[in-house]
């Protein structure tokens, strides 16, 4: 008998990196200006530079794969730590986003967290091709699914969440495209409320990413 | 007691007049007002109007109200005084200024030493966090204010050369499309890499306790010397100083590449100064069970041996060095620091006597052990 609906791929799909690179959306943040933005554009990148942070809600909303943003003189009128507070902001909210730091090497201590906080660092004073291959390397892990899965296993916070069973139960929720399942495991194992909705958001984020790469 | 104390010739001591031990100060001098020996600079045995020998010895010390028998020339004054006081034989005037000033001499040295050991003492102690080098850090604060400005003008340098070589030429990696790049579009990069580098070095002067919180990643230390090696090769060509690298090396050692980057560097760029032209500089890279030794051999201007101890204490330059070349004197110290505080390990320096178709220049070698692990990756 044939069956009238298209049965859901239960697995990955792989994307070459050219489509990566087309359906992807970077944002550089800096006062200064950016001289790599046309190179990026002419290799086929989306990029958009921001002098400042004036649309903090779609950043919020993980429009974009992959945020640069430098440590100072960005968000000043947000945040007094400036570009550090924008970014402890962001991984607090939405913890699937990318955000590398942008800057020039600097020793405080204060720099010292905004790149621990990061995904990745980028020295203003590298080359282009650095800066390519970084964002290049990025890119794939923003459209694999263990960089979500590796992501909600790390904001679990209760002892009790067993990281194995919830690691599949996330990739479940994620390829099936329901995430009932992954929401019961977490509030069966006590997890924080806040912490689950960040993990059904990461979720959600990766499930956007997966209907993205099946267009 | 004073240092003086067994001096036999009446003297003044820092201001003060005294009694020598063998001899005291003479009527005509304690009745003299005006004191112009007092006054006298340091140098050779003088007379005075009242026909009595004087010398200074040192900024402390004068020696007067003596007479010399043979003094080499008379004066009616000096020919009175010489029947009135038992004069001195010069010889031995000679023999106890001679003495006196080996013993000064010792005895500076010895106070030198303990000086030495005592300076040595602090600088292993938590280097960083004395009083002294936050001293320092204030005025190194001070010098390099700039410094942010700098590094945001490199930063423009920097992405714009890259755009132009990476928009004008073809090629497969940014290498191939640098060599194509004409002579000046090379030279601005270059500049900028050595001013990136330059200000990267200062940036530990600056922050020293970045050691205490450094980042361990596993790299290559051929490598790493190989990138300064090429940064400062047309300074080398300019020079005409030809670099030659032995040795194998492949390791790859866990330390925090930027740290490690100063030693190379200072010890590069103390090369680059120093060489004269037409030398030829010696770089050994080598792995070894405990990992991987770097070795530098250069002509370069004498140590003497009472400065070798001190070439690593921050500002310090030797006479002979800075005689041939302008310089701060931090290279070797940070990069001492690094090697002791963040890599575990000790950067030795030696220096031979070559013979004299050198020009006066001297075989001098640096050479560090770079650990497997750095002492500050341990863990």
């Amino acid at each position: 008998m044939f069956w009238p609906f298209r049965r859901r791929s239960k697995a990955w799909p792989s994307l070459p990196a050219e489509e990566i690179k087309k359906r992807s959306r970077i944002l550089v943040i800096d006062d200064a200006e950016f001289f790599y933005l046309d190179l990026f554009l002419r290799d086929g990148y989306t990029v958009e530079r921001w002098p400042d942070v004036t649309d903090l809600p779609k950043l919020e909303q993980n429009y974009f794969d992959i945020i640069l943003l430098d440590i100072v003189g960005v968000g000043r009128d947000k945040t007094k730590d400036q570009g550090l507070g924008i970014l402890r902001h962001l991984k607090r909210v939405t913890p699937a986003q990318i955000v590398v730091a942008y800057s020039r090497a600097d020793f405080s201590l204060k720099v010292k967290e905004f790149f621990d906080l990061a995904d990745a660092t980028l020295d203003k004073r590298a080359d282009y091709v650095d800066f390519k291959r970084v964002i290049d390397q990025l890119l794939v892990s923003r459209f694999s699914l263990g960089f979500y899965l590796g992501r909600i296993t790390g904001l679990v916070q209760s002892p009790t969440v067993d990281s194995a069973k919830l690691r599949a139960a996330a990739e479940r929720a994620i390829l099936t495209r329901d995430i009932s399942r992954l929401r019961r495991l977490l509030s069966e194992s006590g997890e924080e409320k806040e912490t689950t909705g960040l993990i059904l958001q990461v979720a959600q984020t990766a499930i956007g990413i997966l209907q993205l790469i099946a267009l | 007691m004073n240092d003086t104390a067994f001096f036999p010739f009446p003297h003044v001591f820092r201001g003060e007049r005294k009694d020598g031990t063998l001899r005291s100060w003479p009527s005509t001098c304690l009745s003299c007002r005006d004191r112009p020996c007092e006054q006298a600079p340091v140098g050779p045995v003088q007379l005075c109007s009242y026909g009595v020998n004087f010398q200074r010895l040192t900024t402390d010390l004068l020696v007067a109200g003596i007479v010399l028998r043979d003094w080499t020339y008379s004066t009616p004054a000096y020919r009175k005084r010489l029947r009135e006081n038992s004069p001195v034989a010069r010889s031995d005037f000679e023999a106890v200024v001679s003495a006196f000033r080996r013993i000064t001499a010792e005895r500076q040295a010895v106070l030198d030493d303990r000086r030495a050991s005592l300076e040595e003492a602090v600088l292993d102690e938590e280097l960083f966090k004395t009083d002294y080098l936050k001293n320092l850090r204030a005025e190194v604060e001070k010098g390099l204010s700039f410094f942010h400005d700098y590094d945001r003008i490199n930063v423009q340098i920097i992405q714009n050369i890259n755009t132009l070589i990476e928009t004008r030429y073809q090629g497969n990696s940014s290498e191939e499309k640098r060599d194509r790049a004409t002579r000046p579009e090379k030279a601005i990069y270059e500049a900028a890499r050595f001013l990136q580098e330059k200000l990267e070095f200062a940036r530990f002067l600056l922050r020293p306790e970045r050691l205490a919180t450094a980042e361990c990643v596993r790299f290559s230390v051929h490598g790493m010397i190989l990138k300064y090696i090429r940064i400062y090769q047309s300074w080398f060509d300019a020079k005409r100083v030809t670099i030659r690298v032995t040795g194998q090396s492949y390791r790859e050692i866990i330390a925090d590449p930027r740290a490690s980057s100063v030693i190379p560097h200072a010890l590069i760029d103390n090369a680059l100064k120093y060489a004269p032209s037409a030398s030829e500089v010696e770089i050994y890279i080598q792995d070894v069970d405990e990992g991987v030794e770097f070795e530098i051999e250069s002509l370069g201007p004498r140590i003497e041996p009472k400065e070798m101890p001190k070439i690593f204490r921050p500002f310090f330059r030797g006479g002979a060095a800075e005689r041939i070349e302008e310089g701060a004197g931090y290279g070797l110290y940070l990069s001492q620091l690094v090697a002791r505080e963040h890599l575990g390990t000790k950067i030795k320096a030696e220096q031979k006597t070559e013979p004299s178709h050198t020009g006066g220049f001297h075989l001098t070698t640096f050479s560090i052990l770079y650990p497997n692990r750095a002492k500050g990756c341990a863990g």
